[in-house]
């Protein structure tokens, strides 16, 4: 009797159709995900477009602070001091021994490149 | 109306929207977007809400198709970002409004007065709007997912047994209220 019961019931549910949604919906998800346009800049450039305009704000505040002196005095500052670096031998030694490094590593890194997602699935 | 779409189907759309095929991850909405959104709007009981919900659970499905685990079923991972998302909408609705929530669900003005077949389909719309949210939800995955309880139990995050209790209490009010609504007739 229970069993018949639950027959019903679930017949019922099963039978009954799925609410109707709204005529845009799939337009506004398709729109959303596929047929977004993607990002015209990758997250490497956006960096640098960030690190070039924080150095454009710092310039432009020295430059109305100081009246210009400010400015220059700081560019002569560093000027001097990377020239003083680039006439240092140890820089030059240190500079050729981080890349040298660098590069082998590189060429002898053993561990392999994990496979994407796709790639793993795909084999099974 | 369970939803008896072939699982290997889905994965392989699934492969194909990671590759960058846009007609596969485009056959994935058109294969579950009604499902979204009557699970949302059964949750929900608001149309507006319902079709932002059914976005909000697409877009972050397309976001994160890389996360999908490859034993698991599309429909199973996008009922839960779904019922994620109307949770916290849900909580946000309790947050803001200290009195009870009107009961919005008119089926009368309801988008699903267009397709009602029958009578008892309807009187069922209704008996299902007035259980409590959990039981709700349950029916309405029931309804969607089939007598999958494990499936269910992973969309809502509940042990399997409290899936099936709250099914049994969910269909024993449905059961009186059907009953009751027919007496009353």
């Amino acid at each position: 009797m229970m069993n018949e019961r639950d027959d019903d019931l679930d017949r019922l549910l099963f039978a009954m159709p799925l609410e109707e949604p709204p005529a845009d919906l799939r337009a506004s998800i398709l729109r959303g995900t596929i047929y977004r346009p993607a990002f015209a800049l990758k997250l490497w450039e956006l960096w640098m477009c960030g690190t070039f305009a924080a150095l454009a704000v710092w310039l432009a505040v020295l430059i109305f602070r100081g009246g210009g002196a400010a400015f220059v005095r700081t560019l002569s500052v560093l000027g001097a001091t990377v020239t003083h670096m680039l006439l240092v031998q140890n820089t030059w030694l240190w500079l050729a021994a981080g890349i040298g490094a660098a590069f082998w590593l590189l060429i002898l890194n053993p561990t392999p490149m994990p496979a994407p997602f796709f790639k793993r699935y795909a084999r099974r | 109306m369970t939803l008896r779409a072939a699982p290997d189907a889905d994965h392989q759309l699934v492969i194909g929207a990671l590759r960058g095929d846009p007609d596969a991850f485009a056959a994935l909405v058109e294969r579950y977007d009604r499902a979204v959104y009557h699970l949302a709007y059964r949750t929900m009981r608001d149309e507006e809400e319902a079709k932002d919900v059914t976005q909000e659970a697409f877009f972050k499905a397309y976001r994160s198709l890389k996360t999908f685990k490859p034993g698991a079923k599309f429909s199973t991972w996008i009922f839960a970002i779904a019922y994620h998302a109307c949770c916290d909408r849900l909580n946000r609705r309790k947050r803001y409004s200290d009195e009870e929530l009107p009961d919005r669900a008119d089926p009368a003005r309801g988008p699903a007065d267009t397709v009602i077949a029958s009578d008892e389909a309807r009187r069922l719309r209704q008996a299902i709007t007035k259980l409590p949210e959990k039981y709700r939800t349950v029916v309405t995955l029931y309804h969607l997912q089939g007598k999958q309880y494990d499936e269910i139990a992973t969309v809502l995050g509940i042990p399997v047994g409290t899936v099936k209790t709250h099914l049994f209490r969910a269909k024993e009010q449905l059961r009186r209220m059907l009953t009751a609504d027919q007496v009353e007739k």
